[in-house]
Parts: structure tokens; sequence; C-alpha cells
């Protein structure tokens, strides 16, 4: 009995919440098997194989797999330095050398090491023969890669869609831990939670200081502080991404020119709106001349702003010039030919005029003697031998000759 | 505020049991702070506790319920695979305490003991007849 008469029970009251779920196991599952402990004791009548208990916890029991030297393995515990001791290599390294009946080299000389055999006898039928696999690393890990977060989604599953930050997943890493396991009969309070809340009220019976409430305490106030650390991070990150995120919107959403026409990109639907189309330049030309669309002169006019001077237009006014160019020409040509044929009548005209006027000789004959014109006309060959030697004659058809 | 555990450790090392539980809450203690490796601390702080639960003259039950309460943090503290020999110990003391009628009002030890996993449960009955064959000796 701490601290008073030994048959008095301890004035404490600290657990309620463990006796509400103690009695809440006895309404619920039934009477507890009483007298495992018939001398208020821990005996050997309390082990499962002989009277397993009645408890709704289906965690199986440990079972280490066997090393090589027939023993069962343990995880190694970690040794690192306490509250100011230097970390003592070997020394303290417990609780896993207690399970093995061979001290293991690296918990000699502790305590641990001195309790060899204390845990739980291994079943050779159930051991396991072999190191259970390992599970490997993430992808990026053994590579020195950067670790990843629970839960998010590798870009390289998703290669068509934006990566997105997981903000549940980083919530999870960055909150405490909560324990794992469903606890004393399904309730979550783990069975450290009852030792350790039942130490301190023995404790403090006893005048001293337990600090399982007090350190538990600590933690969960430092758990608030972190959950709240977590939550204004995620809240800046939340901020900042939809503030950045806005402001790619608002430039994403900046109207554009394509073309002859004016889009307008909607980051929230992410389709694009046409907002103006302007029609095209032979339209506007066809409009401005005041034909209406789809009629021949339309048609024509939008023809003659494409085609330029090769339209239908152009090339009518060049056939049509070109009608007239050949049009004078021709009349050109006509009254060409008239002056011609007028100047030859009139060369004709004034040779017939010509030759019917006397000329000068025919009025003035020339009385002989003279060059050319004192040659005597002979009629009979007689008067021509008649004529002295040398003298010019003209024969009566008129050609001139020499006797 | 900075602690210096070499201060109590020779008169700890000589049998001091006051000594050795200033060590022990010194590594509970120790605990609050965030930058402290917690299941070290405790194995060490475990350390002196036992020794003074076990001090021939000094130990009181307050001692022994010290250990229990610093069990409950190692095995909070500790992997699941070393939960069930560090809660053995535990209920194992615990069982020693109230074989001695300490015990806590409203907490029936053998309800609690009843629904332990088995392995608890072998667990502390190893460790159990380890300290009686301890005393013994």
């Amino acid at each position: 009995m701490i601290g008073g008469n030994a048959n008095e029970p301890v004035q404490q009251s600290i657990l309620p919440g463990l006796l509400q779920i103690l009695r809440a196991a006895q309404s619920n599952g039934g009477p507890i098997p009483r007298g495992l402990l018939g001398n208020r004791g821990l005996v050997a009548s309390s082990l499962p194989s002989e009277q397993p208990p009645q408890s709704d916890d289906t965690t199986p029991p440990v079972q280490y797999p066997v090393g090589a030297d027939g023993m069962p393995m343990q995880p190694a515990s970690v040794k690192r330095g306490g509250f100011g001791f230097p970390a003592l290599d070997g020394a303290l390294t417990g609780y896993g050398a207690m399970n093995a009946a061979p001290p293991r080299p690296q918990s000699g000389g502790s305590l641990a090491s001195v309790m060899n055999g204390l845990g739980p006898a291994p079943n050779p039928q159930t051991a396991p023969q072999q190191l259970p696999t390992q599970t490997p690393p993430p992808m990026g890990a053994e590579r020195g890669g950067l670790p990843q977060l629970p839960g998010s989604v590798p870009a390289l599953a998703r290669p068509n869609a934006a990566p997105a930050f997981d903000y549940d997943a980083a919530m999870a890493a960055l909150l405490p831990k909560k324990p794992k396991g469903k606890g004393i009969f399904g309730s979550g309070v783990q069975w450290y939670d009852a030792l350790g809340l039942v130490g301190d009220a023995l404790a403090a019976a006893g005048g001293g200081q337990g600090g399982y409430g007090n350190t538990m305490l600590a933690r969960r106030m430092e758990d608030d502080k972190r959950r709240f650390e977590a939550m204004r991070s995620l809240t800046e990150w939340r901020h900042s991404d939809a503030a950045r995120q806005q402001q790619a919107d608002l430039q994403a959403n900046q109207p554009f020119t394509l073309g002859r026409s004016r889009y307008q990109f909607e980051p929230t639907t992410g389709r694009v709106a046409t907002l103006q189309t302007a029609p095209p330049d032979f339209e506007t030309y066809a409009a401005s001349q005041g034909f209406e669309p789809g009629t021949p002169e339309y048609n024509q006019a939008a023809q003659d702003y494409i085609l330029r001077g090769n339209g239908p237009t152009a090339v009518g006014l060049d056939a049509s010039l070109d009608d007239h160019r050949t049009g004078n020409r021709v009349r050109l040509e006509g009254v060409r030919a008239g002056n011609r044929s007028a100047l030859e009548g009139q060369r004709q005209a004034g040779r017939a005029s010509l030759r019917s006027m006397p000329t000068y000789r025919d009025l003035h004959p020339s009385a002989g003697g003279g060059r050319g014109g004192s040659i005597p006309t002979v009629s009979t060959p007689q008067e021509a031998m008649a004529l002295p030697p040398g003298t010019k004659f003209r024969t009566p058809d008129g050609r001139v000759k020499i006797r | 505020m900075t602690v210096n555990p070499y201060r109590n450790l020779a008169a700890a090392a000589g049998g001091d049991v006051g000594a050795q539980r200033a060590l022990a809450q010194m590594s509970v203690d120790a605990l609050c702070n965030p930058d402290v490796d917690r299941e070290a601390t405790l194995r060490e702080g475990l350390v002196f506790a036992r020794m003074a639960a076990a001090h021939p003259t000094g130990a009181t039950d307050g001692d022994a319920a010290r250990v229990i309460s610093m069990l409950a943090l190692h095995a909070r503290y500790s992997p699941d695979s070393e939960q069930s020999i560090i809660l053995g110990e535990a209920f194992a003391r615990y069982s020693a305490l109230v074989a001695r009628g300490v015990e806590v009002e409203g907490v029936d030890f053998d309800d609690l003991i009843a629904h332990a996993p088995p392995e608890i449960v072998t667990c502390a009955l190893n460790v159990q007849d380890a300290m009686r064959e301890g005393l013994e000796a």
C-alpha cells in the first residue's frame, strides 16, 4: 500500500475514462473471466495458451523470424544519446535482447542483456523461417531523390494532367501522427496510456511523480502547436497558390488577335471564346459598292478585289479598250487605202493629161541641122541610099539609122 | 533550462536513491523538449529509475510506480515490435504492487490483465520470474 493502510485502496480517481471503458466492456462482453491471477499477481495460468483472454483485440501475437543461429530475431534497438550522456555503444539497447536467448553482440552489458530469455518463447511451428520480405523503398529514395509525400501521385502516372499539389498529403505529413491500433477494447486508448495513468496515480499516492500525464500534456500542447503551424502553413500555401492562379488567369484572360478575329481564353473552362470576327476585305469592298451579298454584281466585285488587274471587270475593260483600238485601226486603214487610191487615180489622170498635152518640140519642131531635130525621114530604101554616107535618117517606123 | 546530469551521477553510482530519482525525473522532464531523442532519453532514465526502485533501503512504492509510468512513456515512443516487452515489464511491476496491496481505486488489475494481449502477458510473466529470481539471489 502506498502511503497508508494496506487494506485501503489508493484514494485517487484519475482514470474515469479507463473505468468507463472497463465497465462498458464488462456490460457488453459479458462476464470477464476472473481468477486468472488468483493470487492477485501474475501466474502461469494467465498465459493465453491455457486460457485465452476474452478480448476483442484480434492483433496476432508477435512472431519474430528465426535467424541463422536458430534464435528469434528482433529489430535492433537504436543506439542514441539520451538527455546528456553520450551514446553508449552496445549499452542499454534494450528490450529487443530480452527476447533472445543468447546475448546479442550489440546488447552486451546492458540491463536488457542480463534479462535474456524474458520475452515470449518463440513457437517453432509458427515462427517464420526467413526474414520477411522487405518492402522496396520508393522510387527515388535509393537514388538519392527527394522523399515522396504519402498519397501524392507521381507526375508520370498522369502525363496529360497538370500535377497538382496534394494538400491533404502535405497536411497528413505535417500533422502529428496518431497512435495506431485499436487500443484497449477497440476504444483507441492504448495500453501504455492505461499503464502510464496507473503509474502516475500510484506515484502520486506515494508522494512521487510519475510523469506520464505531464509529459502527455506537454506533448499534446506541442502537437497543438504543430497542428496550428501546419494549418497556418497550409493556409499560406493555399493563399499563395490562389493568388498566383488568379494572376495567371488574369494574364491568360487577356484578349488576343489571331488572323482577322479577336479571341479570349477562359481559364475556368479552358475554352476560347471568339469576341469579334472582322469581315474579309473583299466583302468590305463589295459591300462598299452597294451590292447585296450573293448577287452577281457582289460576287464580281469580290472577284475584282481579289483578282485585281485580272478580275472580270478589269478584263472586260481591257477587252473593250482593245476593241476600240482595233476599230480605230480598221477605220484608219480604210482612210489610208482611200487616200492611196485617190492619189493613184490622180496620178493616172495626171499622166493621161500629160500625154495628151503637146510638148514644146511638138509646138516648135526643129528646121533640121540641129542635133536630133534634122534627121530626115525616108520612105523607101532608095531614098536612104541617096543620102550622104554617115547621115542619120529615120525609117518610116520611126527607127533611126545611119547611112 | 540546461540540466547537467553529471552532477548527480557520482551520487547515483554511490547508491544515493535521491540522486537516482533525480536522474530518472530529469529524463522525464527532458521529454518536453522537442529536440530530444525521447526513446534514448527514456532508456537512460529508466536505468536510474529501476535502480531507485530496487534500492535495498530507500526504495518506495512510488519509485516502482515511476518505473511503470516511464515504461508506459517508453512504449509510446518505441516501435510496435518492442511494446509488448516494455509493457510486459510494466505489468510485472504493477502486479508486484498489487500483490502488496497497492492499487488504484476503480481499476481492477485482474480485469486489466485479462484483457491484455497474450504477448504482453507472456512477457510480464517472464519479467516477473526474473525479478523474483533476482530478489532471491
